[in-house]
């Protein structure tokens, strides 16, 4: 028998008269998982990823009606949710589960307070703890910050630290749902090794539900990336197989842009076996001769500039560091602007800049021509969509967004007629229906919030988008329906700025990109030559085809110029 | 004073009883004086004090206005410095300004010297094991919320302030205090509703975690040095003192209609001794750093 199991397993919410409840949110889940085994969990948003894996965690299990079996080492889980209390204990310290959010997870002030939490409860010997503790911050590398309270830490090391609590008492299974949507790349990829390191050294199975597939989905340096991939759809088991033919699944659904290139080039040039990492795809491209980028698209500007700055300089304390030092950017009209750079470089601050936030200490920022200072024609999504939603259903709050918003701000003539329409044209080009608009902002999806909150800015018809991080935390599907909606705003004459840590999001949506470093712009340039240039920070297609494909920048481009250099070897 | 913050938790307890305590509800200026001078010299040498004139000079402040304003609301006493509007400004009442103000900022400081002594993990060992265990966790998450809160509110204010001017053609500010009220209370209504989620999730958290389970183990044990018995005893001492003192009447002040106080040199001398033992434990922390030293 397997170490993890489940049979036939169903599960719906508790009926309360709401539209969905009642409803199965999973239906005849069969999976299978061994110890040193890594499970990666996939599917769209509201798939039921997140409810299966609680479920396999029985003193964190949803109330509700669940059917079907669920074997955890030879005995049904159900028996660890009993009263018994060494079964309580085992179900706490064998199957540790790490959550979402970084900033929900810690109980106590302190990194070493947070460390002992769960080996206390266990009650372990003091020994035994001290003993954990010094291992574990060795091996996660937190001997820096064990002093450091929870609050001033970043949200990676947050996540690290969850992860290294719960490792605290040697868990056999650890479940990990959504760990790094909150945090940066960077840290994704440190999180990520660390749990491939985890998997590979320690042989704990590992369950883990992921947006962004791709660090996981293949790792040439831990034992080859996830072991097999669940896909779930609607609640739905689509299949459960192993990476590789999980891949050719994935292939012409919409799911398939999340697939790491290489898997996308093989599928779509129906290769035997799959190429597994750059070096094999730039061999292929090699030996194949890819035809060229068709046309070159050539990114040419509007004449009229939406944003101006000129030497701009702000810092947040008078004798602190200086967060913009210097920055000269011009947006033009129409546009769509990427922004990159590593964390503190100022994105963010550049952003409020414009959206009239903070005032420059130096230097000049214009919109459209006229001093921010002195007209806001900018709307802004921050990286939490939550933090501009407060009414009880997302309908109430586009509504008061488009009547009148926070300060008392009227509308010219002091309301849009018809906004009830507006709103449901609006919702309806959005893909987002009545039923959803009459939920509250926390009982919705990441999908479904994100366009809430963004029709929250557009019903008020704003002439500049700025937008931070819009991708965190979205799956490929809302990821696409996302770039449709900024290209058909930008093509209607809006202006678009977004801060992004994401080059696949920002190569296929993107016309420019600016690069920050220092609190200044280093480099701004079309986004197809940025990523072209770039070595590192840039697509996955890009890497592959660099110096192959001039100026291909997106898994769409490569296997257009594969298939045409194919066709043109078989003429 | 790392010597002192090493402490039992119990024992600090007791102590920090002791001095604000006798500080706060005796009224004799002398007690009152050296409560102020230890608080004073012990925010000093513990550190807490990062501009220590500065803050002293504030604290001074504190007291000149409460002796200041004191006499403009009570014209008890015989000893008028001066007329106001009539009414007389009296020394007597100048004076029992100066005493509350100290005893108000002595308390001050020691609170201070609370905050930065008793950490949340001494706070948890000392509720762990009773009743109020529950009320330590929940203190403990109270000290992570607030900044957590405060970041929260920063972002969300930022958030909402990028997005209040959005406009179509032609949008209009409307200013205000009514305006400004309406943007702090959406502000307030997103932090409270991201607090309750936040919290909810922290709840799964903690239970998957374990903190269901019993019985548990306290990592960090604070055992009962010497040094501990002697402050514990001082501290009892110096209370039992003044309570006797105060009772017998040699412990005593009265401010109207003439300043006439009477101090007990016993009281006085254990409080003095009390409110002194942060600054000799940090004195003999820097005797022992002296001689660790190693000499080249």
């Amino acid at each position: 028998m397997a170490f993890l199991q489940t049979e036939n397993l169903s599960f719906a919410y508790p009926d309360n008269g709401t539209a969905d409840s009642g409803a199965k949110v999973l239906d005849n889940i069969n999976i299978t998982a061994e110890r040193g085994e890594l499970i990666l969990i996939c599917g769209s948003s509201g798939s039921g990823k997140t409810t299966l894996l609680r479920l396999l965690k029985p003193v964190i299990a949803p109330f509700g009606r669940r059917s079907g079996r669920i074997i955890y080492d030879g005995v049904d889980i159900s028996a660890l949710d009993s009263r018994r209390h060494e079964l309580v204990r085992a179900a706490v310290s064998e199957i540790g589960y790490v959550g979402q959010d970084p900033n929900a997870g810690a109980v106590t002030d302190t990194v070493i307070a947070e460390l002992a939490y769960l080996p206390e409860n266990s009650g372990l010997p003091r020994g035994t703890i001290m003993r954990r503790i010094a291992e574990l911050s060795a091996y996660f590398g937190l001997e820096h910050i064990i002093d450091r309270k929870i609050s001033e830490l970043s949200a990676g090391q947050k996540q690290l630290v969850q992860l290294a609590g719960v490792m605290s008492v040697s868990p056999a299974l650890l479940l990990l749902d959504e760990p790094t949507a909150q945090l940066d790349p960077h840290s994704a990829e440190v999180f990520r090794n660390i749990i491939l390191k985890i998997r590979a050294e320690l042989g704990t199975a590992v369950i883990i539900c992921e947006h962004d597939i791709k660090g996981l989905w293949h790792h040439q340096q831990w034992r080859g990336g996830c072991d097999r991939v669940l896909y779930l759809e609607n609640g739905r088991q689509s299949f459960f197989l192993p990476p590789a033919q999980a891949a050719e699944r994935l292939c012409g659904t919409p799911a398939e842009s999340a697939l790491p290139c290489c898997y996308r080039l093989s599928a779509a040039m129906g290769l035997d076996k799959p190429l597994k990492d750059t070096a094999a795809a730039r061999s292929f491209l090699l030996e194949n001769k890819p035809a060229p980028l068709h046309e070159k698209e050539v990114y040419q500007p509007d004449k009229e500039i939406a944003v101006r700055l000129k030497n701009i300089r702000f810092g947040y304390t008078r004798h602190g560091r200086e967060v913009l030092a210097g920055v000269t950017l011009s947006v033009p009209k129409g546009s769509i602007t990427a922004v990159f750079g590593a964390n503190g470089t100022g994105k963010s601050t550049l952003l409020k800049m414009i959206a009239g936030v903070y005032r420059p200490i130096e230097g000049s920022a214009e919109i459209f021509g006229k001093r921010v200072k002195n007209y806001h024609a900018a709307a802004m999504l921050p990286q939490d969509p939550h933090l501009i939603l407060t009414e009880k259903t997302l309908f109430e709050d586009i509504k008061r967004g488009g009547i009148a918003f926070g300060n008392g701000i009227a509308f010219g003539n002091g309301n849009i007629p018809d906004i009830e329409g507006e709103i449901m044209r609006l919702a309806e080009a959005l893909g987002l229906s009545a039923e959803t608009l009459g939920r509250y902002h926390y009982d919705v999806s990441g999908g479904e919030l994100q366009r809430a909150a963004l029709m929250k800015l557009l019903i008020k018809k704003p002439r500049l988008l700025l937008l931070d991080e819009p991708e965190k935390g979205l799956d490929c599907e809302n990821k696409m329906r996302l770039t449709g909606l900024l290209k058909r705003f930008a093509a209607e004459g809006g202006t678009v700025i977004f801060v992004t840590h994401d080059a696949e999001f920002a190569a296929e949506t993107a016309d420019s990109a600016v690069m920050m470093f220092g609190g200044i712009c280093a480099v701004h340039e079309p986004i197809n030559d940025f990523l072209s240039g770039n070595e590192l920070f840039t697509t996955e297609a890009a890497r592959i085809a660099r110096g192959i494909i001039e100026g291909c920048v997106t898994a769409g481009q490569l296997i257009d110029c594969c298939r045409r250099g194919l066709t043109s070897c078989n003429e | 004073m790392k010597a002192f913050s090493r402490s039992n938790p119990f024992v600090l307890m007791i102590f920090f009883a002791a001095a604000v305590g006798t500080g706060v509800f005796c009224y004799v200026p002398a007690i009152r004086a050296i409560s102020l001078a230890g608080a004073a010299v012990s925010a000093v040498v513990s550190g807490i004090c990062r501009k220590p004139v500065r803050e002293l000079f504030g604290c001074a402040g504190i007291i000149l206005v409460s002796a200041v304003i004191n006499p403009v609301i009570v014209t008890l006493g015989g000893t008028p410095l001066f007329y106001l509007a009539g009414r007389p400004y009296t020394l007597e009442a100048l004076l029992y300004g100066a005493d509350n103000g100290a005893a108000v900022v002595s308390a001050l400081l020691w609170f201070r010297l609370f905050s930065a002594v008793m950490t949340s993990e001494k706070l948890s060992f000392l509720m762990s094991g009773t009743v109020l265990s529950g009320f330590g966790t929940a203190f403990t998450l109270t000290l992570r919320y607030v900044p957590e809160l405060i970041r929260r509110f920063n972002e969300c204010r930022a958030a909402h302030r990028a997005n209040e001017f959005a406009p179509a053609a032609g949008a209009v500010s409307v200013r205000g205090f009514l305006s400004r009220a309406a943007f702090y209370l959406n502000v307030f209504m997103s932090v409270a509703s991201s607090a309750l989620e936040l919290s909810a999730q922290t709840a799964d958290s903690m239970k998957a975690r374990g903190c269901m389970l019993s019985p548990k183990t306290r990592l960090v044990e604070y055992p009962l040095r010497a040094a501990d018995i002697l402050c514990a005893a001082l501290s009892v001492t110096a209370v039992c003192s003044a309570v006797y003192a105060s009772k017998t009447g040699r412990l005593y002040a009265a401010f109207y209609p003439a300043v006439k106080t009477e101090c007990h040199a016993l009281a006085a001398l254990t409080y003095g001794a009390l409110c002194l033992l942060p600054l000799l434990f940090s004195i003999l922390e820097s005797i022992k750093w002296h001689f660790c030293r190693p000499k080249t």
